[in-house]
């Protein structure tokens, strides 16, 4: 007890200096949502590079991002932090893993089952298209994810969060063929591709106002050694749908389908709706004209 | 009006020390002015003698030239007035009664030694505080010993503890965690003992549940405080400890609520689950010993108590089956389906036979105090204390009484043999060292506190296994089951034959007739332990002096350092929950990711969080021609807030809170005051917000194979080798997408968090009161009076989403970035009219009656309607969505509440006496609302209808009773028999209702606007919409809706037994 007393004394001696300081909110430091419940979404502007070359053609696409610290655990558990960094999976490379298609259901003899209709059934069927991804516990797997050195730990004046030391990320995905039993014929289902990213410039947006919801950065792309395209990303948090329409013809009633308010985003955020990135679908990404951070009276 | 010739020719009053309790905490004021009987002219240079049981020494202050004393620093006690002075015949007042914190007006008139006519003067001594503008009541010991106070059971229930006497004033009830005065929650309310917070730091709550045996006198102010009082949006329960005198005094006593006399209890209608709790009281009871007297005459006392106190349920569990039926479904096909009734919509279910099963509930708390009170000189004195609340609850088989709330255990759905292995440790320890001093011809005090209030708040396995070890209870994990299973066919609940028919009934092997779905198993699950600490500086000083009237000028300077330290974990690391698959959920783990797929497990989180509010104020209180008293102040405090890792995570800057007030005194008299007040007040922010936000606490989860003959396996996995062999590495499964996850981390899920940001242009939490009244002293000892009260909330801090629940941030609604929030709202209204007798002549009386409304949004620092309690971060304003419709009554807005005590005291030899209390306590009823799921929120968080708009509550009347017989054994040795009946007619009037309108997992919008046409009783599930775009159907809606869901507790009778010397 007289330990705590002295402690007291001197807390309350030492009080003054370590509080008599700010008046300000501290900074909460630079926050990056994570894609555990909802990916980011990136759109991708061609910087450098042939629009028509095959690896030309990015529009945009769901990314896994996620933020990483690095701890050291000492004694009773306590935690000094060593760096932060980020990781990202785009959905480009993790994609490439398995590929799912539809082949002919065969009946016990081997010829193709058909319905009471006479039409063929079909099944799903998903194969990997990497082999030895999980050996040494996941190597080829991990080596789609684009990981940082670093992640500064303050945002800048301008309230973005640096990071550095992207390494490449890549896949190499064998082709997969099947046969079409009627027609006889082997048809590629998957091509083989080897694919590369190379993130560079990454910076993500983090004020208390939208805490890590935008990142900018620049994309190297190469699907082979003779194609190669450099990319503006513009991403957002979380990824949200939306209806080109009513982007076109905003009202009151459609500002969830235009990314405003009730979308899922920040209503702050000026967002345009792209069609063709979300798996196909239309999304909604970062104004590409503001930039990152997209805010509407910013 | 009671006329009295108080002119004595000679003599000096000798005052008996009859009672041995003094006060070191010394605030209150006697003034008034001393003319000449014959010219009534003021006559300066009287000696002025003040002398109380409750005083040690006597204190002496001299008039000035316009007749004028004060005599400050005064405890709170019967005081006799002594006035002296050449050429004028000695003259004494006695009986004046001084309340804690009060100033009274004593004045006199004085008769020349030369005068020979018989002069009659109209007096008995006034006890309207004309110094001050606060309202509220004052509870001695007077009144506790007459009147049936704190209830037994409830929170601090069977130590008696002195907050619940705070539910005495006009405007408080009693609410989840303790009492709400004027609107407010509890936890907004000041709790300040001897000078120094019992605030628990983490929470809010009073964190020192200490007996009304070692208080003397408390005084609950609900409105109109000065500046000295802060960091309060509530009351303040100002409690005074006793001291020792220069007589030896003590007491012994005891007390006991036994069950078998508790009243009948209404059964509360509600649908059958498969496993039914039921508690029922054993035993409340408290004893101890007190003992105070001199070390040293004169200079030296002590003052020592102690106070062991224990709460006893008994909880029964059993086992229901549902009736089943057979039924035609519409295309003509049969089923068997559980039978309901057709009146209440609920499950029709038997009981199982054999099936019940009896626990113990129990919580026992051993309070002690010690004082040591030095009287240097006249002028100085100092005093330290050391007091204690230490409490255990359940363990080895019993269960535990929640400490925060004084809850009882709810049903127990798992295995019953897993229950009772957690003991509950609660309890503060409080040193406090106090100086008060008086300079300058008492023209200048001095009062110093410095207190250390700790605080423990733990839940630990009752083996005594240590938080982190993998060995004993702390080393055994919580499995949840969630697949439907027949109650029947688990191992652990032993059923026999007969009831495994009887579930199996169904033909579905018991899951229609029996169902199970989450039952649990294994350890304990969540155990911690806390350590909270308060370190308080304050200090005041008070200068008196005259310029133009009399002025008494307070400044002060307050500081207050808190921590909470925590370390907790889940026990075997892990709880672990069965998925529909048969996998098996590995979710609530403390730990983190260095890297993709690189999980660092921690054996327990400890975290630390802290604050530091520095603040101070000054006031003047300016009394004009002893008719008008200007109180006016200004109080400012900073609050920095440091998160479970030390960094800096929230400033409440500069909160300027002012205060000003005035009483007129109109005849000068102290018999009369009109005053009016206005003031602001800021929270102080409990640290639970640091420890959750600055950053939240990080955990991880995985995924691991289950199924018959797997490493997680159903037969073993509640067995310690289960759960080894279910914990290894290799029993993680690769998630469901594979590698085709965005996830870099094919395993693992999370393991990392970001502290929750503060809008920077973050206000601090506070309100502003307005007061108006009046006071008038119909008789001798008699106050009238009635006030008007207008509350309101300025910023309000919550946490706050903008995007539908992705990110949050914390921030005042309606403000900064908050924008499209609407601002947060507590309106409070009320009238209150009082009569009080203080006790005199055998006989005191109270009575009250408060009209009152409270309107809004915002309930405070807990949200009533699910007892979350989370300062500053419930989920009230998480969206803009869960807002629509829930602006109106609040849940604890009472119409009207009266409040009627009296007691009178009956001599019927010299040696015996009786007593005979009565009161009555009637209240209006609570709003009703219509509540159904909300799409994001889930439970019943959106409000169908207007807040509160569904009708009301019936109106609950309490009668309690008291009966004292003392025998007196020779002069100063008494033995007293108290018997104190709660709720004497045990009505069973329904205290609360079922708000919710549609059943668990109906998602519904609120009804724009949150009005219907007709009577919102009426509402018609096809006026409600789902949030599918679907209209409601009659089987989504609750057929228990308005109806009760408890009712007032019932009749109980505590025996008490008492010897004072």
């Amino acid at each position: 007890m007289s330990k705590r007393i002295v402690t007291a004394v001197a807390l309350l001696g030492a009080a003054g200096v370590i509080s008599g300081c700010s008046l300000e909110q501290p900074s909460a430091g630079c926050i990056v949502q994570d894609s555990t419940d909802y990916p980011w979404q990136a759109v991708y502007v061609l910087k450098n590079g042939d629009a028509k070359s095959s690896c030309g053609q990015l529009k945009g696409e769901a990314l896994g991002v996620y933020k990483y610290i690095e701890f050291e655990k000492g004694a009773n558990e306590r935690l000094t932090k060593k760096r932060a960094y980020i990781g990202i999976r785009p959905e480009g490379l993790a994609s490439k893993f398995e590929v799912t298609y539809k082949d002919e259901v065969l009946n016990a003899d081997g010829t193709v089952k058909v319905d009471d209709k006479g039409a063929v059934v079909m099944k799903d069927v998903t194969v990997e298209r990497v082999d030895g991804a999980r050996d040494n516990n996941y190597a080829i797997a991990k080596a789609a994810t684009a990981l940082s050195e670093t992640l500064a730990d303050e945002p800048d004046d301008k309230g973005l969060c640096a990071t550095t030391g992207f390494k490449p990320a890549s896949v190499t995905a064998k082709e997969v063929v099947r046969e079409d039993e009627v027609k006889g014929e082997t048809v590629v289902v998957a091509p083989a591709e080897s694919l590369t990213y190379t993130f560079s410039d990454v910076k993500v947006y983090s004020d208390p106002s939208a805490p890590g919801t935008q990142l900018a950065g620049t994309l190297k792309y190469s699907d082979g050694p003779d194609c190669e395209a450099e990319y503006t990303v513009l991403a957002l948090w979380p990824q949200v749908g939306c209806d080109p329409e009513a982007f076109a013809n905003p009202t009151e009633e459609n500002a969830a389908d235009r990314c405003a308010e009730g979308s899922g985003l920040n209503p702050d955020f000026d967002a345009v709706c792209v069609e063709g990135i979300a798996g196909g679908d239309p999304a909604c990404v970062p104004n590409p004209a503001k930039g990152v951070p997209a805010f509407k009276n910013k | 009006m009671h006329v009295r010739r108080m002119l004595r020719a000679t003599g000096v009053v000798v005052v008996a020390s009859l009672s041995y309790g003094t006060a070191a905490y010394a605030d209150s004021v006697i003034i008034g002015t001393v003319v000449g009987a014959d010219n009534k002219k003021p006559v300066a240079d009287v000696v002025v003698t003040a002398t109380s049981p409750n005083l040690q020494g006597e204190q002496v202050v001299v008039t000035d030239a316009q007749g004028n004393y004060r005599i400050p620093q005064l405890p709170p006690g019967v005081y006799t007035l002594r006035f002296d002075k050449e050429s004028y015949r000695p003259f004494s007042r006695s009986e004046i009664q001084l309340r804690l914190d009060r100033t009274i007006r004593v004045n006199v008139e004085m008769l020349p030694e030369e005068m020979s006519e018989t002069i009659v003067v109209t007096a008995t001594p006034p006890t309207i505080d004309v110094g001050s503008t606060s309202v509220g009541v004052n509870v001695d010991q007077d009144f506790i010993k007459r009147i049936a106070v704190n209830r037994p059971g409830g929170k601090g229930g069977a130590a008696r503890s002195f907050e619940s006497l705070a539910e005495l004033a006009p405007g408080a009830q009693s609410d989840a965690y303790g009492v709400s005065i004027n609107g407010t929650t509890s936890p907004e309310n000041g709790y300040v003992v001897d000078g120094l917070s019992t605030n628990d730091p983490a929470f809010g709550v009073n964190g020192s549940p200490l007996s009304v045996e070692f208080v003397q006198d408390v005084n609950i102010i609900t409105g109109g405080y000065m500046p000295e009082y802060g960091r309060s949006t509530g009351g303040v329960l100002n409690a005074v400890t006793k001291s020792g005198s220069n007589e030896f005094h003590g007491s012994v006593y005891g007390n006991l609520t036994p069950g078998v006399f508790e009243g009948q209890r209404t059964p509360v209608v509600s649908n059958a689950s498969v496993i039914t709790g039921r508690n029922n009281l054993q035993a409340i009871g408290d004893f101890g010993a007190t003992l105070g007297g001199p070390i040293l005459k004169d200079k030296l006392w002590f003052f020592a108590g102690v106070a062991p106190s224990f709460s006893n349920y008994t909880h029964t569990r059993a086992i229901n089956a549902f009736e089943t039926e057979e039924f035609t479904r519409p295309d003509g096909t049969t089923g068997r389906r559980v039978a309901r009734d057709p009146v209440t919509g609920f499950n029709k279910s038997q009981r199982i036979p054999g099936s019940e099963r009896e626990y113990d509930v129990t919580g026992q708390s051993l309070q002690y105090m010690g004082k040591l009170t030095y009287l240097i000189n006249q002028d100085h004195n100092v005093s330290v204390s050391l007091a204690g609340t230490p409490s255990v609850s359940g363990g080895n088989g019993a269960l535990a009484i929640n400490a925060r709330s004084g809850a009882l255990p709810g049903t127990l759905n798992g295995d019953p043999n897993s229950y009772g292995q957690t003991q509950g440790v609660a309890g503060s320890t409080t040193v406090a060292l106090k100086y008060a001093g008086a300079l300058m011809d008492k023209k200048v005090l001095i009062d110093a506190n410095l207190g250390w209030f700790h605080q423990t708040s733990a839940t630990l396995p009752s083996d005594g296994s240590k938080i982190g070890s993998m060995e004993g209870l702390a080393g055994l994990s919580l499995i949840q089951f969630r697949n439907l299973r027949s109650i029947a066919g688990l191992p652990y609940e032993n059923l026999g034959d007969e009831a495994r028919a009887l579930c199996n009934a169904d033909g579905q092997g018991g899951r229609l007739a029996c169902p199970v779905r989450s039952y649990f198993a294994g350890g304990p699950g969540l155990i911690s332990d806390g350590l909270l600490d308060r370190y308080q500086a304050n200090a005041k000083a008070t200068y008196m002096f005259s310029a133009l009237g009399n002025h008494v000028f307070k400044a002060g300077a307050d500081l207050e350092l808190l921590s909470y330290q925590q370390r907790k974990t889940f026990s075997g690391g892990v709880t672990l929950a069965e998925e529909a698959d048969n996998s098996w959920l590995d979710s609530r783990r403390y730990g983190y990711q260095n890297g993709p797929d690189q999980p660092v497990n921690l054996a327990y989180q400890d975290s630390l969080s802290r604050s530091t509010t520095v603040g101070g104020f000054i006031q003047d209180s300016w009394t004009i021609a002893n008719r008008v008293t200007l109180n006016a102040g200004v109080r400012y405090d900073t609050q920095w807030m440091y998160g479970a890792t030390g960094q800096l995570g929230i400033v409440l800057p500069n909160q300027v809170s002012p205060r000003l007030g005035l009483v007129v005194d109109p005849m000068a008299n102290g018999r009369m005051k009109v005053y009016a007040n206005f003031a602001r007040y800021y929270e102080q922010v409990p640290l639970n917000m640091a420890d959750r936000a600055f950053p939240p606490e990080a955990s991880y989860a995985a995924y691991r194979q289950g199924g018959a003959g797997a490493p997680c396996d159903p037969a073993t996995i509640t067995t310690r080798e289960g759960q080894d062999e279910c914990r290894k590495d290799s029993s993680v499964i690769e998630r469901d997408e594979g590698l085709t996850t965005l996830d870099p981390s094919f395993k693992y899920l999370g393991g990392k968090v970001d502290t929750t940001p503060v809008d920077p242009a973050l206000k601090p939490q506070g309100s502003d009161e307005f007061l108006v009244g009046a006071e008038y002293e119909l008789l001798a000892n008699i106050r009238l009076g009635a006030n008007y009260t207008h509350r309101y909330m300025n910023s309000v801090i919550e946490d706050m989403s903008r995007d539908d629940g992705h990110t949050y941030f914390i921030g005042n609604p309606s403000e900064g970035f908050a924008k499209e929030f609407p601002k947060a709202t507590r309106n409070y209204d009320a009238v209150t009219v009082l009569l009080n007798r203080t006790f005199s002549d055998g006989w005191l009386a109270q009575a009250s009656y408060t009209w009152s409304r409270l309107y809004g949004n915002y309930a405070g620092l807990f949200r009533p309607e699910n007892g979350q309690l989370d300062p500053n971060i419930t989920s009230d304003f998480d969206l803009t969505s869960l807002l629509e419709n829930r602006e109106g009554l609040l849940p604890y807005d009472r119409t009207h509440a009266i409040k009627l005590f009296g007691a009178k005291e009956f001599s019927f030899t010299k040696d015996l006496s009786a007593s005979l209390g009565l009161s009555y306590r009637g209240n209006s009823g609570t709003p009703i609302s219509a509540l159904g799921g909300h799409p994001i929120y889930g439970g019943t968080e959106a409000f169908i209808l207007n807040r509160g708009s569904v009708g009301r509550t019936p109106w609950v009347n309490n009668i309690d009773s008291n009966i004292g017989v003392n025998y007196r054994i020779n002069k100063s040795n008494i033995v007293s028999f108290s018997l104190d009946v709660f709720n004497l007619f045990n009505f069973q009037e329904i205290a609360t209702v079922d708000n919710a309108f549609t059943n668990a997992g109906v998602y519904v919008l609120p009804i724009e606007g949150g009005k219907i046409d007709g009577n919102p009783m009426d509402l018609k599930p096809e006026q409600v919409t789902q949030a599918n775009g679907r209209p409601m159907t009659e089987s989504q809606r609750n057929l228990n809706w308005t109806k009760a869901t408890s009712y007032q507790a019932p009749r109980q009778i505590r025996f008490g037994l008492k010897y004072t010397f």
